[in-house]
């Protein structure tokens, strides 16, 4: 068989190991290097999980960003909608 | 001095539309309510005094960088910025006031488990997996 070449950026299998999952459905990951996952089920069954890393509370997420661009775009235009009416949801 | 609150164009102002007007049918779901008072509540505090101690309203020196012009952020809930935060800015005209943007984003707003547990894409350099090692 010919030898293959994988590149740099392609992941490699570093363990390969079988695994039951106990009495609640719960399968152990073996020298797991994060906390956190995202989890991905597939309708052939099997199961994608791709690291994450924890946000600062205070950080903008991208589509809040994209908000605030587009605002502040239209703002410098002098675009704004008009004033909204807060009295009655106030008196509510 | 009271603020006219304007809602920035065009995404606040389309979610405005659609949260109000379900609101006013009743057809704000259980958490939209919640956060559609809580937002109403400070919007409220917003125009009659944009300083109200339970905004907790401060400038965000790295968003005015970025936009030239001042940026300030609020919360929803007093001292909770997990709860919602708007993003604000004085204009377009005098006595004005035009929220720019909310946290989080109307589309991220995901129930379940994970909620509390912000969650993002690791840094491309610790996801490259290690060297196999020879035998």
């Amino acid at each position: 068989m010919p030898a293959t070449t994988l590149k740099k950026a392609n992941p490699i299998v570093i363990e390969d190991y079988d695994v039951a999952a106990d009495a609640k459905k719960r399968i152990n990951l073996r020298n797991a290097k994060t906390k956190y996952f995202h989890v991905k089920a597939l309708s052939n069954g099997c199961y994608v999980l791709e690291p994450r890393v924890l946000v600062p509370p205070h950080v903008i997420s991208a589509r809040s960003l994209k908000m605030l661009d587009k605002s502040v775009a239209n703002l410098k235009k002098g675009l704004a909608s008009p004033p909204i009416d807060l009295a009655a949801f106030l008196e509510a | 001095m009271g603020f006219k609150i304007r809602m920035g164009v065009p995404e606040m102002e389309a979610f405005w539309k659609d949260v109000s007007t379900r609101n006013q049918v009743g057809e704000l779901g259980k958490d939209e309510e919640k956060f559609f008072k809580k937002w109403i509540k400070a919007l409220g505090y917003l125009s009659q005094n944009p300083r109200h101690n339970s905004l907790g309203s401060h400038e965000i020196d790295d968003l005015t960088r970025k936009y030239g012009i001042k940026i300030f952020q609020s919360y929803l809930e007093n001292d909770t910025p997990a709860a919602g935060r708007m993003f604000w800015t004085y204009g377009p005209d005098r006595a004005d006031i035009t929220v720019l943007g909310i946290e989080p984003h109307p589309e991220d707003q995901k129930r379940g488990a994970y909620e509390r547990v912000k969650l993002a894409a690791m840094p491309s350099t610790t996801v490259e997996p290690e060297k196999r090692k020879r035998k």
